[in-house]
């Protein structure tokens, strides 16, 4: 059994999500989980907290996990030998090199050693449990798959998916096969804030016909999305799926100029009181949060993890330590002195290619942490989250799709929906960031003259 | 489900051990053939007893001798790392479970184990005990044998087992397996050792049934005994003289603010040890005073009954030597009990018993036994049915004797035991350990299998003295299984051992004399094998107290002479 509720930005999937399972859980006499999956760690401790302050604590049949804990450790770790012949026992998640030939080396490399990466998990998962693949061509191999499947619904009751909107074809198929299997699966989503895979779900709702299936009537109602708000986000949906807001909140929408005084103090006072502030990628004298982050070549982890092991230590903790105590160096020594120091502390012993490619890294970290330029979030970083003033700092391509000055074809992409995304963070005041250097076509006076005609006036006291 | 089968490599004496297991294994065998050892590696893949913990980290004398002495052979004989690395001394116990069926239970327990093996499904977890450092381990082994006598006897002390490290992994992806899941998977057990009631000096309740105890009370029921313990602390506070140790000093008016502040609290707060500080009655006496047979009874009973009824994991019981310190009346009622209970258990529950009763193993069902013997076991579930229901219906029948017996004779019944037995007290030269048992209608060929599936390969004989009965076929088969080294089988000429008896010597002349018979090999031999043993058991007098001396038939002389 499958049932899809779409629900848009602010509508409090997390607390029905949350309510949902409490009462299934309340009813729940078998030894069976119930399973609350979502997309990121940060969801997953929403769901955690919601849980929490209904309950007082979280039950022991109820697992709150993200998609990729979900399809290791209840698909892929234990099935994937029995039936596709792969063993994998472990997961990681760095960067892989972009070159194909590199990437696909590097990646069966890795299941020699029994470990999968992430990009892998949704399409190895439905590998596993999808009897019409392929890999399972004949009665036997399809017994087998059934077999499998009939474990799976042994355990598992119920499959609470938030956020199914970042799911790829091959998860949500994955659900679908598992509903079909004696598991009551419930997915909530919003295809508006697909930024990953943006027609996955929509195309899923669409072929979620027949028996079994539900597709619930739309929750168009926002808890979050002031009126004012509304009037910019809603063009971006579909007719369908316009929002309305519940509380009768007005809100309101300005927007500032970076070429004013007190820009830089504006920003970081903002930043200091922990509300959001975006931009759609890294551009200009802006950087976002993860085009900063330090990590260390994978062979280096490796040979870490062996010293770590050797020296009765955790891996995972040995390289977090490592990794913060460089972004603590860097404060006061040269990427040459780190790497000293690093070989001495943890008796490493660099190859040179490895010393190349830390050092270059280094540089490039400490470049970026030198610049004067202002960090803050990516639009993908705070989907999900909110705060009550939100900075949202335009750009070409942003204000492009805000003013649908885009050819039909590109209606509803990945860009569209990071529109979407952006316009609805906030549940009281919306800043607009005006920034002559992130504009190729547009002189800033005409998108304030835009904006003006909108309504929307600069802020001059804040 | 159930376990069904088990491998133990590495740990004491078992090399490399390989065993079936059914819902109830009957564990037979001599001692020191390992069964406690079985016991000991079984329960390390499983989870640590809801009763007892249990260290899973091994000790250097936990390794078998052999493989650590091949191992510290090749270091000596200066073999490559590479070839070190495969005989580094490694304990494994590899367990399967079958019988899963479709209870959604069972499957949610075992499912993630799931693999294939020689295209069947089974479902397999491993314990494995091994250097954490493979690099590390050899280094420092190399060095320590440098400076040793490899022919030492106590090589394993030499093993560096701080080096080591044990996991618990599905074997399909060599994961390890998170406690939430291993936690549905018990072993619980009943030692030979069985209490300490006699041993403590405090003649407390034992600690194990202190903690069925702690189980089983609800938890109203435990927040009443712990009112009641502080109630009781209280009315000995309120006692006059007791408060007398605390009262102020009219001299000293400053030592007031201190003697206000001190108070008795109660001691043993904890509910463990307040249960543990109760000990059993039992009638109108304490059940320590009671004598160990009835402690053992109601040991098992209780302990039984604890686990058979637990829904919420598989259980695997052991019970060592059920028949310790029983009556005749109570072992029949422990067998009893034990044998309807697994029929009625649950599909989470299975019974491992070792015994050294022969009723144990008869009444329990033959079938169900495995024997161990030289470190290899060997099941009798595939046994002829037919000998099932015998062994049975005949449960003073000495199996064990049979199988374990270094010399054994088969012999058809009370008659021939009676003459042979006779004869073998007779042999002033020699001593014998030569069992003779009467298998009393039941056919050789049963027996003889089931020896042979257990005793091939070592040093044991068995001897089958049968009668011809007219019958050249059966003779011919029987015959078969001789092999001149430990099986040796011979027929009467005559039709019976009597006839034979009769015309051996001048046994004819003999025996008709001292009975006052009529000198003919057909009276003689008809009179022997009339009134049943009675004219047997009147000639094997005769001849115990010498007053007739037999030539002993060749067919017996011949199988006497191998066997010794």
């Amino acid at each position: 059994m499958i049932e899809i509720q779409i629900a848009g930005a602010g509508a409090g999937k997390t607390y029905n999500l949350s309510e949902k399972i409490i009462q299934f859980h309340e009813e729940n006499t078998s030894h069976k989980l119930i399973y609350a999956i979502t997309y990121t760690n940060a969801a997953k401790k929403k769901i955690n907290d919601e849980i929490i302050k209904r309950l007082g604590y979280i039950p022991d049949k109820v697992r709150v996990e993200t998609v990729h804990s979900f399809f290791l450790n209840e698909v892929i770790y234990p099935y994937s030998h029995f039936t596709i012949s792969e063993v994998y026992n472990n997961a990681v998640s760095y960067t892989l090199p972009t070159v194909h030939a590199y990437k696909n080396k590097k990646l069966s490399l890795l299941k020699q050693k029994f470990i999968i990466h992430s990009e892998s998990v949704f399409n190895k998962a439905k590998m596993i449990i999808d009897r019409s693949n392929s890999k399972h061509g004949n009665k036997a191999k399809k017994a087998k798959v059934d077999f499998v499947n009939s474990h799976i619904a042994a355990k598992i009751s119920h499959i609470f998916i938030d956020e199914a909107q970042d799911l790829d074809g091959d998860a949500l198929c994955v659900f679908k096969i598992l509903g079909e299997n004696e598991i009551a699966v419930y997915m909530i989503g919003d295809p508006k804030q697909a930024i990953k895979f943006p027609g996955a779900f929509r195309d899923f709702i669409k072929q979620s016909t027949g028996k079994g299936c539900n597709v619930l009537s739309n929750n168009n109602f926002t808890k979050r999305v002031p009126v004012e708000i509304l009037k910019l986000s809603n063009p971006l949906c579909l007719s369908e799926e316009k929002q309305t807001n519940t509380n009768g909140k007005a809100g309101r929408v300005g927007y500032i100029k970076s070429s004013n005084e007190n820009y830089r103090l504006i920003i970081d006072h903002y930043k200091s009181l922990g509300h959001l502030i975006y931009i759609e990628e890294k551009q200009g004298c802006y950087d976002t949060h993860s085009s900063r982050n330090l990590f260390l070549p994978l062979s280096l982890e490796e040979k870490l993890h062996g010293i770590a092991v050797s020296r009765d230590l955790d891996g995972r903790l040995f390289i977090a330590s490592i990794i913060s105590e460089i972004t603590e160096r860097f404060k006061n020594s040269s990427s040459k002195q780190i790497i000293t120091w690093l070989s001495k502390h943890s008796d490493l012993r660099l190859e040179r290619e490895e010393y190349a490619e830390l050092i270059q890294h280094l540089e490039q970290v400490l470049a970026s942490g030198e610049s004067s330029k202002f960090v803050v979030s990516s639009i993908e970083a705070v989907k999900g989250l909110e705060s009550e003033v939100c900075i949202f700092i335009l750009n070409q391509t942003m204000y492009d799709y805000i003013t649908q000055n885009i050819p039909k074809a590109k209606h509803h992409n990945k860009n569209w929906n990071k529109a979407y995304v952006a316009l609805t963070r906030s549940c009281d005041t919306l800043i607009f960031v005006l920034d002559q250097e992130l504009f190729s076509r547009n002189n800033i006076m005409e998108v304030e003259g835009y904006l003006k005609n909108m309504g929307i006036d600069e802020i001059t006291s804040l | 489900m159930i376990v069904n089968y088990v491998r133990i490599e590495n740990y004491r004496n078992f090399k490399y051990f390989e065993t079936t297991l059914n819902k109830l294994a009957i564990i037979i065998g001599e001692n020191d053939s390992g069964k406690s050892n079985f016991l000991h590696a079984l329960k390390l893949p499983f989870c640590s007893s809801e009763l007892e913990f249990r260290n899973k980290n091994l000790l250097p004398l936990d390794f078998n001798a052999e493989s650590v002495k091949e191992f510290y052979d090749k270091i000596k004989s200066g073999a490559g790392d590479k070839e070190l690395s495969d005989s580094i001394p490694i304990i494994r116990v590899t367990v399967r479970f079958d019988d899963i069926g479709s209870d959604h239970y069972a499957k949610a327990i075992v499912g993630n184990w799931i693999k294939t093996d020689n295209g069947n499904i089974v479902y397999e977890i491993q314990y494995n005990y091994q250097p954490k450092n493979e690099k590390d381990f050899l280094e420092l082994t190399k060095k320590l044998i440098k400076g040793s006598d490899a022919n030492k006897k106590d090589l394993s002390l030499l093993i560096p087992t701080e080096l080591y490290e044990y996991s618990i992994i599905s074997t399909n992806n060599f994961k390890t397996i998170p406690y939430n899941d291993l936690k549905h998977i018990t072993i619980n057990s009943i030692n030979a050792e069985r209490d300490d009631f006699s041993e403590s000096s405090s003649m407390k309740s034992n600690s194990i049934l202190t903690r069925l105890l702690e189980k089983k009370l609800s938890k109203d029921e435990k927040a009443k005994i712990h009112e009641a313990y502080f109630g009781f602390f209280k009315e000995i506070k309120d006692q006059d003289n007791f408060k007398k140790i605390f009262t102020r000093d009219v001299e000293f008016p400053d030592l007031d603010r201190f003697v206000a502040n001190i108070d008795c609290i109660p001691n043993l707060a904890n509910l463990k040890n307040i249960l543990s500080n109760i000990t059993l009655a039992y009638g109108d006496e304490f059940l320590y005073q009671k004598g160990l047979g009835q402690r053992n009874i109601i040991f098992i009973i209780l302990f039984f009954q604890h686990f058979k009824s637990n829904k919420s994991s598989f259980n695997l019981s052991f019970i060592e030597e059920p028949e310790s310190h029983l009556s005749t009346n109570n072992l029949n009622l422990v067998i009893n009990y034990v044998k309807k209970s697994v029929a009625i258990s649950g599909n989470l529950f299975q019974t491992i018993i070792s015994s050294h009763s022969p009723q144990v193993i008869n009444k329990l069902e033959f079938e169900n036994v495995i024997a161990f013997s030289s470190n290899k076991a060997v099941s009798f579930n595939d046994v002829d049915s037919a000998l099932v229901k015998y062994l049975s219906k005949r449960p003073n029948f000495d199996i064990l004797k049979l199988l374990f017996s270094n010399r054994v004779i088969l012999v058809e019944g009370t008659t021939e035991e009676m003459f042979i037995n006779t004869i073998l007290d007779l042999d002033k030269n020699s001593l014998t350990n030569i069992d003779v048992i009467s298998i009393s209608q039941k056919g050789y060929k049963t027996f003889l299998e089931i020896w042979k599936k257990l005793n091939d390969g070592n040093t044991k004989k068995i001897g089958v003295i049968r009668d011809f009965d007219d019958q050249p076929n059966a003779k011919m088969e029987h015959d078969a299984y001789g092999n001149k080294k430990t099986i040796f089988v011979e027929t009467t000429k005559g039709y019976t051992l009597e006839d034979d008896i009769v015309s051996a010597g001048k046994n004819c002349t003999l025996i008709s004399k001292h009975f006052g018979l009529n000198n003919d090999q057909q009276t003689v031999s008809d009179f022997l094998k009339s009134s049943k043993a009675d004219n047997m058991f009147d000639l094997c007098n005769a001849m115990q107290d010498g007053t007739i001396v037999i030539s002993i038939p060749d067919h017996i002389t011949s199988v006497l002479k191998n066997l010794k």
